[in-house]
């Protein structure tokens, strides 16, 4: 592409922006919708895995050990169970600790605790293990059962499972959602440009018989679509902080247990980036197919 | 150079537009293209610029069969040809001379050589004091020249006018012809299809004459020879 060419085409596509000044704006804020829908699914699915790592990561099965067993038995238990595989941490707690946890909670009242002291003290030991694949989780439940010395196995895999599915088809979902969003995004700023194009058919006419290459007519409008497709991506991606800032806020306040937000400030700049490019994405091919028709002289 | 050999065009709709027509044009020519409405001007102009394709035949244009071109080399044949029309056809927005440094831009030209090119031909055409206008602003007249002077400016080695007096009274349009002989007599060659008998009779020039797509007369200074 010559030098020349591209002084002429960035000339152009800035004219054309604003002296089709309504045309543009329209057309700009039909990027914007389409990005702030498209941005409030991809916030909903970044989100929704977040919590779910989130919960995974805190996801542990809690095993009481026989109250008979001795101390030399149960160590051998912890290295029992962490050689089934699927296990990534085994955490032990003594029955001594757990009172002493216990005294914690209960704070100015831990006095009621003191008659459960040493040999009288009702608490088992127990071990906390993690799971490397939470999907299996079902699996390491049933091995952790059968070992002897297990006397209760406390584990909430049903919750786990149904948070899983439910995440996943929330996920996927969102996923065909956005593809349906940025296609009818597509066609709505095609409409859009093809009405500017429409207005200068004649001039495109002109071009083509002047000796005009079909790419020299395309790109004017192609970066006039592109030009379109940045102002949008802008203008969404400053409501898109400003309105998940609230939000955040909002439910922060509710202080509901287990939801956690990604911040602001580590999901901006992904969601800058993704609107940018497909703002430029949804411009230049809306620009594109719109001009073809007008090509074919 | 120019050559039609036995091309003929059928149209989608059945129309049968040229039936087996041959002749050549040199470089430098000067020709009329003549018959009634309908005839088959049209449809010959078309197939030079390659707006239509000949259902059989072939089309020759400095050595190049036009007819086997593809979509992406069109351009370039179209760089060969200036081409104006009877409805003028300059963008409205545009000066007469961003009209015709236009034409220039398209085909990738400096801005140096722009502004060296542009008020050449603009003189040429006798509009230098013009340049600033807009086409609404211009008599008919002087919106042809403007048209002559963007299919002039990147040097075609023919000028194609399709009815270029169609739109013009006759004293307009007589000057309108005068350029276009002093543009053939600067080696451009000129294709003309025209209804104007007395701008014929004139010129005595060749005269290619077309009637239900068959040329019935080809002269070398002939006359329009049909009663409008």
């Amino acid at each position: 592409m010559k030098i020349n060419s591209i002084k002429y085409f960035s000339k152009e596509a800035f004219k054309n922006v604003f002296s089709n000044g309504w045309m543009s704006l329209a057309s700009v804020f039909t990027v914007v919708a389409s990005l702030l829908m498209f941005g409030i699914f991809m916030v909903m699915v970044l989100n929704i895995n977040h919590m779910m790592t989130k919960v995974e990561s805190d996801y542990e099965i809690t095993l009481t050990v026989d109250e008979n067993y001795t101390s030399a038995q149960t160590t051998q238990l912890g290295r029992t169970l962490a050689e089934i595989p699927n296990v990534s941490e085994v955490i032990f707690e003594s029955k001594a600790q757990r009172l002493e946890l216990l005294r914690d909670q209960f704070g100015e009242n831990a006095s009621l605790l003191d008659s459960y002291q040493g040999e009288r003290n009702p608490l088992r030991d127990w071990y906390k293990i993690r799971c490397v694949d939470l999907s299996k989780s079902q699996e390491t439940v049933e091995a952790v059962r059968k070992l002897d010395g297990v006397v209760k196995v406390i584990s909430n895999e049903g919750t786990i499972d149904k948070l899983t599915a439910a995440s996943s088809y929330i996920s996927r979902m969102s996923i065909w959602i956005m593809i349906a969003l940025a296609v009818i995004s597509v066609f709505i700023i095609s409409n859009t440009i093809k009405l500017a194009v429409f207005s200068r058919r004649k001039e495109i006419n002109i071009m083509k018989f002047v000796g005009a290459t079909d790419w020299f007519i395309r790109w004017p409008f192609i970066i006039e679509g592109m030009l379109i497709g940045v102002l949008g991506a802008a203008i969404s991606c400053f409501i898109m902080s400003l309105g998940y800032d609230g939000l955040i806020h909002m439910f922060q306040s509710l202080q509901i247990g287990f939801v956690s937000f990604i911040s602001l400030q580590d999901i901006i700049f992904l969601l800058a980036g993704v609107f940018l490019l497909m703002g430029i994405g949804l411009g230049a091919a809306g620009s594109l197919l719109s001009v073809r028709k007008h090509l074919k002289v | 150079m120019i050559i039609f050999s036995n091309v003929s065009k059928i149209y989608e709709n059945g129309a049968n537009a040229l039936d087996n027509i041959s002749f050549f044009i040199e470089r430098g020519e000067f020709v009329f293209v003549v018959g009634p409405s309908g005839a088959g001007k049209s449809t010959l102009i078309k197939l030079l610029m390659h707006e239509e394709t000949p259902t059989a035949g072939d089309v020759i244009v400095n050595g190049v069969n036009v007819s086997g071109l593809k979509q992406n080399q069109i351009p370039f044949l179209r760089r060969n040809m200036g081409v104006v029309f009877q409805d003028f056809r300059l963008l409205p927005k545009k000066t007469v001379y961003e009209n015709v440094s236009f034409a220039m831009e398209i085909v990738g030209a400096s801005r140096r050589e722009i502004r060296r090119q542009v008020p050449n031909i603009l003189s040429m055409v006798g509009l230098s004091h013009k340049a600033k206008a807009y086409p609404t602003q211009l008599s008919g007249g002087e919106q042809q020249r403007v048209a002559l002077a963007r299919a002039l400016v990147n040097n075609p080695s023919f000028l194609i006018a399709d009815e270029p007096t169609g739109n013009l009274n006759p004293r307009t349009a007589m000057e309108i012809m005068e350029l276009l002989s002093e543009i053939n007599k600067r080696g451009t060659t000129v294709i003309m299809a025209t209804h104007a008998k007395d701008i014929v009779d004139q010129m005595k020039k060749r005269v290619i004459a077309i009637e239900d797509g068959v040329i019935v007369r080809d002269e070398a200074r002939g006359v329009y020879g049909y009663e409008n």
